[in-house]
């Protein structure tokens, strides 16, 4: 389990973590989402034990991960700035993982390798973004962590090395309990993956809740009855709540029973309800004022 | 055991790819070593000597393509080691891999160690393997010298491989901890060689304020040879190639001592920092106030020539300062948007502690101005002989006179005390002056010296240092017997007229002779000493040393010279008696020419217009012409060699035709003068009256 509590952060007199609480069970896929700028790459730099805390605490499996060698032996971490050691090419970069991951799997490695097609003799520096990417997560899952921590993972892959790619880690997750942390704005495709999702802003955690229950838990609403009523929405939380004529649209949080009962009660004419994706969680979440809500959700 | 474990924890994996990566830097610095130093050895084997020079050269470490290594190969190391500090992608990558920040930084320290170590000492290895005996020589036939100090020696080596691993491995250090502290490679690379080379220059900064402000400051003396012994670098340029036993250990030191703080520092260091100018705030300040002072400085004193007075150096000062603090603070916050209330808090800073600097010279804030020590606490003093000499020794045995004496310290504090109250200032330099310096060994870290310009006359008339001179003590430390002679060999004996020149080579002779001398030097009151008046002759004496603290050993040759006053009555009569009788007497005169005071020369125009004739030397026409050879003879028994002040002497020319034996006397039709114009050269430092 990977926890951070109450961390905060600053850069020069800059707050980019404030008070900061993230919490990752053991086995689960977890996605750090946010605006530019929100504190996402800083909150993984310090779970992979790059950056130190100015105050709070980070732990996996209750131990903190800064300077902590038997944490790091058994994590992959996967920037989005990535780095090899000049004029390397896969298979030396690989003999160094090998030598300082424990863990490593030299057959997978090698499986993996012609899986993506990479030609292990060129360097790496001469690989295109995506293949550079490739062969990242080809040395990072093969030295077979616990963690996994990917900053935007799948920037600049094809959708088929993408689709491989969360092969990957998800069989590692489900075979081996692999821990995962992940960061991306592609919310469509988390959507699929995470078990969690931590909305972040501004260095501070708006929405951190497992992702089957946000999205059973907030809903998209069209209601209009043939005699409108005061209190027809009466017990619940209407987030939002525009009319078009009769007809109107809400963004409810409840149950969906709750709603569909309150609702129904007053006999509505219309009545359409759509749980919110991700996506429109995280514009709602995030994206400012009721006007430009009004535009992109409805 | 755990503490230890981890404070000098490794990854030889790490190293192993550093190794990998970095193989060409040592490949490169072994070539250049090999090529320059161990091909041309190997190219002439069977012969060393005629590269015996250049063999010592290589050796001592003064050979330019090692001192290029030395410098080029160790910073290089360092900036590439480290330079996955210096971009925000590879410090979160290597930071997130299974290393503690401790087992990363000794990594790649122990990896530059073996980068920077291993070309020396193969190439170390190599030399030893070709050591020799080879000996340096000078001259040809009958004048060859052949020394006696084997170059190319085990023991040289040794030497070699030691001074050449302190210095890389002092400026790889130096270049580790700027590492540290500075975010990208650029400003890693520039300030390792700033940072190398800041305390020699700071030197040199602080020598040119105090010369310029501070009376008596003192440009030589061991605070050069400290300052320059900071920096392994500078020390070797500065020792001839050695260092001493202390330097080793400071140096190592250094090392540790830097090793110590960039390790301290790595932990601490911001990685977010990567890609800034400097990583840790505290530098910030220092680096910009070092720009700001070099760059005032540098305005400060180019001003000062554009116009007289101290008004000029203030105002480049003040120029200096606003530049360049500008220049250092766009540096340190990479950002031109340095006009700022933060900015401005910082210039304010930096110009107080500027104007206390300047305002503390100016006043002599620390009283260094007025400073003479303690008699009684100096264990013992010195100082050089200003003017004309009246002996000199090699430099083998270059020993200054050392007062121990209480008396003489006493009167060498005394004079010192005489100079500060009258404060001497050249007044366009008219006045024949000198450099005195004055020197106190005191019980502290740092001896005492300082540096005046004095006139000729303020130095005779100086009743302290007849004292000191007449002394026992100065007669028997400057005897011509305490130059740990063991032979005298040839004594040359030389005028300044070209006709006398003779050689004496029979060591009883010569040891007589130098019996003679010693008796004058002791009888020789100071007055004679310090006199102006010709010198009889010179003699040069040549003697090989005893090997007691001799460089080279016994046998080495030593030379010194007494320049005979014409009242040293015991060697003269010697000479005379040996056939070397070599007065000038007014018989042989056969006219002086007189040229008027400085003040009365024409100017440089009209000096072109008038050709050059007999009587009309470089258009100056003399004053006066005496042939009388009574006054001839006045004039000989007055003449100095010297000017004291150049608005109230006489040059004269003295016209002669020397003393040949009838069987010498040459054929003047094949030689560049004749009968009559041997010349030379003096000065009248008083009225004509005694003419009249």
């Amino acid at each position: 389990m990977i926890k951070v509590q109450n961390v905060d952060k600053s850069f020069d007199g800059f707050k980019a973590l404030h008070n900061l609480n993230l919490n990752i069970r053991k086995g689960s896929i977890y996605g750090l989402v946010g605006k530019n700028g929100a504190g996402k790459t800083t909150v993984i730099k310090h779970v992979t034990g790059v950056l130190r805390q100015d105050a709070g605490s980070i732990t996996i499996d209750g131990e903190p991960v800064y300077e902590n060698l038997a944490i790091k032996r058994r994590m992959g971490y996967i920037p989005d700035d990535l780095y090899f050691f000049a004029s390397y090419n896969l298979k030396e970069s690989a003999r160094f993982y090998k030598s300082i991951y424990p863990n490593w799997n030299e057959e997978r490695y090698h499986h993996m390798v012609k899986q993506f097609q990479l030609d292990e003799k060129r360097k790496l520096s001469k690989f295109s973004k995506g293949m550079q990417k490739q062969a990242a997560f080809v040395l990072t899952m093969s030295s077979m962590p616990d963690y996994l921590i990917l900053d935007e993972p799948i920037d600049g892959l094809d959708p088929i090395i993408r689709k491989l790619v969360w092969k990957y880690i998800v069989e590692d997750v489900a075979e081996r309990e692999m821990t995962v942390l992940v960061s991306s704005h592609n919310l469509r495709e988390m959507e699929g993956i995470c078990d969690s999702i931590g909305i972040l802003s501004e260095g501070k955690m708006m929405i951190e809740r497992d992702l089957d229950e946000l999205k059973t838990d907030i809903h998209k609403i069209q209601v209009a009855f043939r005699e409108p009523k005061e209190d027809a929405y009466a017990g619940l939380n209407v987030l939002h709540k525009e009319s078009r004529g009769t007809v109107d649209l809400l963004i409810i949080r409840n149950r969906r029973e709750l709603v569909d009962k309150v609702i129904s009660q007053g006999n509505p004419v219309v009545f359409d309800m759509l749980p919110l994706s991700l996506e429109e969680i995280f514009i709602y979440e995030l994206g400012g004022g009721d006007s430009e809500i009004k535009g992109i959700i409805f | 055991m755990r503490l230890k474990a981890s404070y000098f924890s490794i990854s030889l994996p790490l190293i192993k790819e550093n190794m990998r990566k970095y193989w060409p830097v040592s490949v490169l610095a072994f070539l250049v070593y090999f090529l320059s130093g161990v091909f041309p050895i190997l190219m002439s084997y069977r012969d060393l000597t005629p590269l015996a020079p250049y063999i010592q050269m290589s050796l001592h470490n003064l050979q330019p393509f090692f001192m290029g290594a030395h410098l080029f190969v160790p910073v290089v190391t360092a900036v590439l080691l480290y330079r996955y500090l210096q971009n925000s992608g590879s410090v979160a990558v290597m930071h997130s891999m299974p290393f503690t920040r401790l087992r990363l930084f000794n990594s790649g320290f122990a990896s530059g160690i073996i980068l920077v170590s291993l070309p020396i000492i193969l190439n170390g290895i190599i030399l030893l393997l070709l050591s020799k005996p080879v000996y340096r020589q000078w001259g040809y036939g009958e004048t060859l010298t052949i020394s006696t100090e084997n170059v190319f020696a085990r023991a040289e080596v040794f030497n070699w491989i030691g001074t050449s691993l302190l210095i890389v491995l002092v400026l790889f250090s130096v270049a580790v901890f700027t590492g540290i502290v500075t975010g990208n490679n650029l400003m890693h690379l520039l300030t390792s060689y700033f940072f190398i080379f800041l305390i020699p220059l700071l030197y040199a900064v602080f020598n040119v304020y105090f010369s310029e402000f501070l009376y008596g400051f003192d440009l030589s003396g061991n605070w050069l040879d400290i300052c320059l012994s900071i920096s392994p670098y500078t020390e070797i340029l500065n020792s001839g190639g050695y260092f001493s036993l202390f330097e080793v250990l400071y140096y190592i030191g250094t090392v540790i001592l830097m090793l110590v703080v960039s390790a301290i520092l790595y932990n601490k260091r911001k990685l977010e920092r990567a890609s800034d100018s400097l990583t840790f705030g505290f530098m910030k300040p220092i680096i910009c106030y070092i720009i700001a002072f070099l760059g005032m400085t540098m305005l400060g004193f180019y001003f000062q020539v554009l116009g007289e007075g101290r008004l000029y150096l203030y105002a480049g000062f003040a120029a200096g300062t606003v530049i360049f603090f500008i220049i250092g603070r766009m540096i340190v916050t990479k950002s031109a948007r340095i006009f700022n209330k933060e900015g401005l808090k910082s210039f304010l800073i930096y110009a107080l502690i500027a104007v206390i600097f300047i305002v503390g010279l100016n006043v002599d804030a620390v009283g260094f101005e007025k400073r003479v020590p303690d008699p009684e606490k100096v264990n013992s003093a010195g100082f050089n002989l200003p003017f004309q000499w009246i002996m000199w020794r090699s430099s083998v045995d270059e020993r200054e006179p050392i007062l121990t004496s209480p008396e003489n310290i006493e009167a060498l504090a005394a004079f010192h005390r005489s100079i500060l109250d009258s404060r001497f200032e050249q007044a366009e330099g008219k006045l024949y002056t000198s450099s005195l310096r004055i020197q106190y060994d005191t019980p502290g870290l740092f001896d005492m010296s300082r540096q005046y310009t004095i006139d000729y006359l303020f130095w005779a008339e100086s009743p302290e240092m007849k004292r000191i001179f007449e002394s026992a003590e100065y007669k028997s430390k400057n005897s011509f017997y305490n130059v740990r002679a063991d032979s005298y060999t040839r004594a040359t004996l030389y005028t300044d007229r070209p006709e006398n020149n003779y050689d004496i080579s029979e060591p009883d002779l010569v040891e007589e002779l130098v019996a003679c001398m010693e008796k004058d030097f002791r009888a020789m009151s100071f007055e004679e000493y310090i006199s102006l008046r010709p010198s009889y002759v010179n003699i040069e004496i040549q003697y090989t040393y005893t090997a007691e603290g001799v460089v080279g050993g016994k046998g080495e040759t030593g030379y010194m010279t007494f320049h005979v006053p014409l009242n040293a009555e015991n060697t003269i009569n010697w000479l005379k008696a040996h056939g070397y009788n070599l007065d000038l007497t007014a018989d042989m005169v056969e006219k002086i020419d007189i040229y008027g005071p400085e003040s009365q020369y024409t100017g440089d125009a009209e000096r072109v217009e008038v050709p050059w004739t007999k009587d009309v030397d470089r258009g100056r026409v003399p004053i006066m012409t005496v042939t009388d050879k009574e006054k001839i003879e006045k004039i000989l028994q007055n003449y100095h060699t010297s000017r004291i002040d150049y608005n109230n002497s006489y040059e004269i020319r003295i016209y002669y035709t020397p003393r040949f034996d009838e069987s010498e006397e040459p054929d003047y039709d094949n030689r560049d003068y004749e009968r009559g114009e041997y010349q030379i050269f003096g000065y009248l430092n008083q009225s004509l009256d005694f003419l009249d």
